[in-house]
């Protein structure tokens, strides 16, 4: 599933119907200059949002880890892949590339988290005229429902007026994993981040896929946070 | 503002060879110690208040076309951003009203109605004298033109000019019903000089007036009983003056109505020899605007008075000589005591002499002895302009006229005095240079410090700034025509283009047109040819309208808001006065406020208000002999309320229809827009409330077990948007999950936890507080 991340040579696989819809185009080589101290998803965040490059990431077993792990980081001028990967390292994350998208995987990815990132959804109809936040609702009631068949899916999503409506189109048999790609390619780009919905994750049933749109003004710090729920 | 530097330091007059007496120099140096203002000066405001138009107008006159008499009304848009329209109406004497096609004022722009023309275009030829005033309508937030009428005979070198006034809204029954009088005064330049009084009414109403004339020391020497018909005008000939024994009297008129419902003016003339000169009349009693203050000058400057022979750049007939006047009249209840001096340049040196002091009696009609006050000042053979400045100490009541007539009373430059106050910019709403036409203008700086200023001449497609240093105490005197001569480009590179005979013209602070400076300012259009001159009513620039920027506003407790106290000015800019107000909350347990920042303490209202002394009001068209700006200073208030962040009701819905569930499910969508209300169900007008909500389930006949959240922030309207969705395989009952919802609102890092929302999730509704739908 994963090819190890080459910061030189970069492989884009591209969906001509995405594309079409604005999909976001990152520089092959967006490079960054920032400076930063603190948990290593802050600093990833904030890498992301500047580079805006689309990033997935898997909170394992130790869904705590990106959160607990904290440095002070100064980049100068430099590419916003090989920052993520110094960034991902010290949490023993293993930065990888799947269709544009930066994959943080952590050393203690569950067995059943693989099979929910690869579990294939028949006639994906898409998501219309909605937030990157509320695809990554929908994609967890997909999730819910169609993997850990809960009886019932109901959330309650407060979002900003301002937050930009996007589209994703129907798309053949698409993994769990393909769709949360797709959405954070989407306009300007996102991060889409796979987390226990309970302390203690049993299934499917108990996984959220939480996405924050670099272009809207979340609380990042809020929406990519490592606590479950 | 764009400087071309000039040092106006000599007065273009040459003087005589004379010898000035010691005792000019000893009576300058025992005078106290006058500054300059050096006030803060307020920066353009970040941000505008709005305004609203509303109409209003201004009445004026009189204005008279016959075979001799020619009447031409002269507009001044005083607003520098934006075009006004301006519709003049035509009142006769007999209250007949004739409206006028609008006239449209570019910004800065002037205009001219021929009166006479006007009324030809309309079909009414005068055949007879035709006379009345002139009401001029506009809608804008304040009063946005200067205007005077002028009155001619060419034939007969006879020249008039009237100012205008804003009526004003007729508004309480006690004022309607308040006894006014106005006190004019009237002199004989010679034995042939006779007068005219014009009263127009500018109410819907006959008014009575009643006219007394009387003499120098207020014996009555005739009275008139006047009735004026409806929006018409009376003309009264003042016969009295003829057989007068005393050379200079007083005029008192007496009604009962508003200030300004009679329009009160007149003239002195002898047709036979061209004399003619405006009647001055105090200025109605006016009170200050709420958190205003009168301003009353200390001294009073009658500028540019001439002497002696004619100076030779202006034209003059050779072997013109002038002979300055000057009267005084008291028509307060008190004796007045004023204390005159003469100034003038010496080479570049200002100077000045301390004449006798002179008790006024009341209703006292006072004419100078020049000649012997001139010689008293070693100024017998003197041939120049000088300046005639009283020194009143604050008191109020006088009415003074002042001017220049040569030996055969032809030639007559009248000259206002003007009250010598700290004031900001002051504008002069015409001048002229084309058909032998020029304008004179005579600056003085009355403070013991240098001062700079700009002067600007205004004109069609541009502007051309000249910049004035004025030493202590000193006089400049120009023509307009002077300035086109010389002018190259100014600093900002403009130019006064070829053929530029007609403008206007202000003279502002070096630093902006809102900082305040201490200047004396009189203008005057004449023709040698023609053998008139006239004044125009210059206007002092000022504040128009103060606000306070958030009306209502609204802080969180224990946060805080940044308030701006903001004055409009009539050039149409705006002005921050935050740092220079005293600010002051109703209740200081509520909410606290310093320089503008309200902090706020507890939940509850207040009024915060805010206000400024050192700004002047704008005085439009303020032609009385007194001084302008009239007021100063200005307040707001705003009602405002530390709000708590208490809840987020719905305030429609976005959708509301059934979800598209994966097969098996069923389910139902509704999105609705909420808004962060107060303590009061008042709107929380604040973008950046990082909302959040959690769920507590209280029955789960659909088997949800938890509902996920997310969270979004408010936009500056202090909405946000919530989107709930289900989805469920339960739905071939009635199976509902009943829920509360626990908003919070974390603003500024402190969180508030809003009222609890009651949700019920159905399969076919959701409803939030009892209700499944919110009506568009």
């Amino acid at each position: 599933m994963k090819r190890a991340l080459s910061i030189t040579g970069i492989v884009w696989i591209t969906v001509g119907a995405i594309i079409a819809l604005g999909q976001a185009k990152p520089p092959i080589h967006p490079r960054v200059t920032l400076t930063s101290s603190g948990t290593a998803i802050k600093t990833i965040t904030e890498i992301g949002r500047r580079a805006k490059l689309p990033i997935g990431i898997i909170l394992g077993k130790d869904y705590a880890r990106l959160c607990r792990v904290s440095g002070s980081f100064d980049f100068s001028d430099s590419d916003a892949r090989d920052d993520l990967r110094k960034v991902a390292g010290l949490a023993d994350y293993e930065a990888t590339e799947e269709h544009g998208t930066v994959l943080l995987t952590p050393p203690d990815m569950l067995p059943w988290q693989e099979d929910v990132l690869n579990h294939r959804f028949k006639n994906f109809r898409g998501f219309k005229n909605a937030t990157m936040a509320d695809m990554g609702m929908q994609l967890t009631g997909l999730i819910q429902m169609g993997v850990g068949r809960i009886p019932t899916f109901a959330y309650s999503l407060a979002y900003s007026l301002n937050d930009l409506r996007i589209s994703l189109p129907p798309m053949g048999s698409p993994s769990t994993e393909e769709i949360a790609e797709q959405i954070v390619s989407l306009d300007g780009g996102g991060i889409w981040m796979m987390k226990p919905l309970v302390p203690n994750p049993q299934g499917a049933k108990d996984v959220v896929i939480t996405i924050m749109s670099y272009r809207d003004r979340p609380s990042a710090s809020a929406i990519m946070g490592c606590s479950p729920g | 503002m764009g400087i071309r530097s000039r040092r106006y330091l000599i007065p273009r007059a040459a003087f005589a060879g004379i010898a000035i007496s010691l005792l000019a120099v000893i009576a300058a140096a025992q005078q106290p110690r006058v500054l300059a203002p050096h006030d803060p000066i307020a920066p353009e405001a970040k941000t505008h208040f709005q305004l609203r138009s509303v109409p209003g107008s201004i009445a004026g006159g009189p204005w008279i076309v016959d075979a001799h008499d020619q009447s031409i009304l002269y507009l001044k848009n005083v607003v520098e951003n934006a075009s006004i329209t301006v519709a003049p109406v035509l009142h006769l004497s007999d209250g007949t009203k004739y409206q006028l096609p609008a006239v449209q004022l570019a910004p800065s722009g002037i205009a001219k109605v021929d009166i006479g023309a006007s009324l030809e275009s309309m079909g009414i030829a005068p055949l007879a004298t035709l006379s009345g005033w002139v009401e001029i309508q506009y809608n804008w937030p304040w009063e946005p033109l200067c205007a005077y009428l002028r009155v001619v005979d060419l034939t007969r070198s006879m020249v008039f000019s009237f100012g205008f006034s804003a009526p004003g809204p007729l508004s309480s029954q006690a004022e309607k019903s308040a006894s006014q009088v106005r006190e004019g005064m009237w002199w004989k330049q010679e034995k042939n000089v006779t007068g005219f009084l014009t009263l127009a009414n500018t109410t819907p109403k006959a008014m009575n007036a009643t006219v007394q004339i009387e003499g120098n020391l207020g014996a009555v020497l005739g009275s008139h009983t006047i009735t004026v018909p409806p929006q018409g005008m009376t003309t009264l000939d003042l016969l009295e003056l003829q057989t007068a024994a005393t050379k200079e009297g007083g005029i008192r008129i007496t009604y009962v109505g508003a200030p300004d419902a009679l329009l009160i003016n007149g003239g002195l003339e002898d047709v036979g020899v061209g004399y003619s000169a405006n009647l001055p009349f105090a200025a109605p009693e006016r009170t200050p605007p709420k958190g205003a203050h009168a301003i009353i000058p200390q001294s009073f400057a009658e500028l540019g008075l001439m002497t002696g022979q004619a100076d030779p750049y202006m034209s003059f007939p050779a072997g013109t000589i002038f002979t300055p006047y000057s009267l005084l009249r008291n028509v307060s209840l008190s004796p007045i005591t004023v204390t005159p001096a003469l100034w003038w340049m010496q080479g570049a040196a200002p100077t000045s002499f301390q004449l006798p002091s002179i008790r006024l009696l009341p209703s006292q009609t006072y004419r100078l002895d020049m000649p012997s006050l001139l010689a008293s000042a070693g100024l017998k053979d003197f041939s120049g302009s000088l300046n005639m400045v009283f020194d009143t100490q604050g008191q109020t009541g006088l009415l003074m006229a002042a001017g220049s007539v040569d030996k055969t009373n032809t030639y007559v430059f009248e000259v206002a005095s003007r009250g010598v106050v700290k004031s900001a910019g002051k504008s002069l709403s015409y001048w002229s240079t084309g058909n032998g036409d020029d304008t004179m203008v005579t600056i003085w700086n009355p403070a013991d410090e240098e001062q700079t200023f700009i002067f600007r001449l205004v004109f069609a497609g541009g502007h051309y700034d000249d910049l004035m240093t004025l030493g202590p105490r000193a006089t400049a005197m120009f023509d307009i025509s002077d300035i086109i001569r010389t002018a190259g480009a100014d600093a900002e590179g403009n130019i006064i283009p070829p053929g530029t005979q007609e403008g206007s013209a202000k003279i502002v602070g070096i630093e902006a047109e809102n900082q305040n400076i201490l200047l004396a300012v009189d203008s005057g259009i004449y023709n040698v040819r023609k053998a008139t001159c006239y004044t125009n009513c210059p206007t002092c620039d000022g504040s128009t309208l103060f606000s306070i920027l958030f009306d209502p506003f609204g802080v969180a407790i224990n946060e805080q808001t940044q308030e701006s106290f903001t004055a409009q000015w009539n050039t149409g800019s705006q002005y921050d006065y935050t740092t220079n107000a005293s600010w002051n909350s109703s209740n200081t347990s509520v909410a606290t406020v310093q320089t503008g920042l309200v902090n706020g303490i507890s939940a509850g209202d207040i009024t915060l208000s805010a206000g400024y002394s050192d700004v002047p009001l704008y005085a439009p068209n303020y032609c009385a002999p007194s001084g302008c700006p009239l007021f100063g200073g200005g307040s707001g208030s705003a009602p405002g309320t530390v709000q708590v962040p208490t809840a987020d009701p719905i305030q429609w819905d976005n959708s509301n229809v059934a979800n598209s569930c994966d097969p098996g499910y069923s389910g139902w969508i509704r999105d609705v827009t909420k808004q962060v209300v107060d303590q009061t169900g008042a709107g929380i007008l604040a973008s950046y409330q990082q909302m959040a909500e959690s769920y507590t389930i209280q029955s789960d006949g659909l088997h949800m077990g938890n509902i996920q959240t997310g969270q979004g922030s408010t936009n500056a309207s202090g909405m946000f948007g919530d989107t709930y969705r289900v989805c469920s395989t339960y739905c071939t009952g009635s199976a509902t999950t009943s829920t509360t919802q626990h908003p919070t609102d974390t603003w500024n890092g402190q969180t508030y936890t809003l009222q609890t929302n009651s949700v019920v999730y159905a399969c076919t509704s959701i409803s939030i507080n009892g209700s499944i739908s919110k009506p568009q």
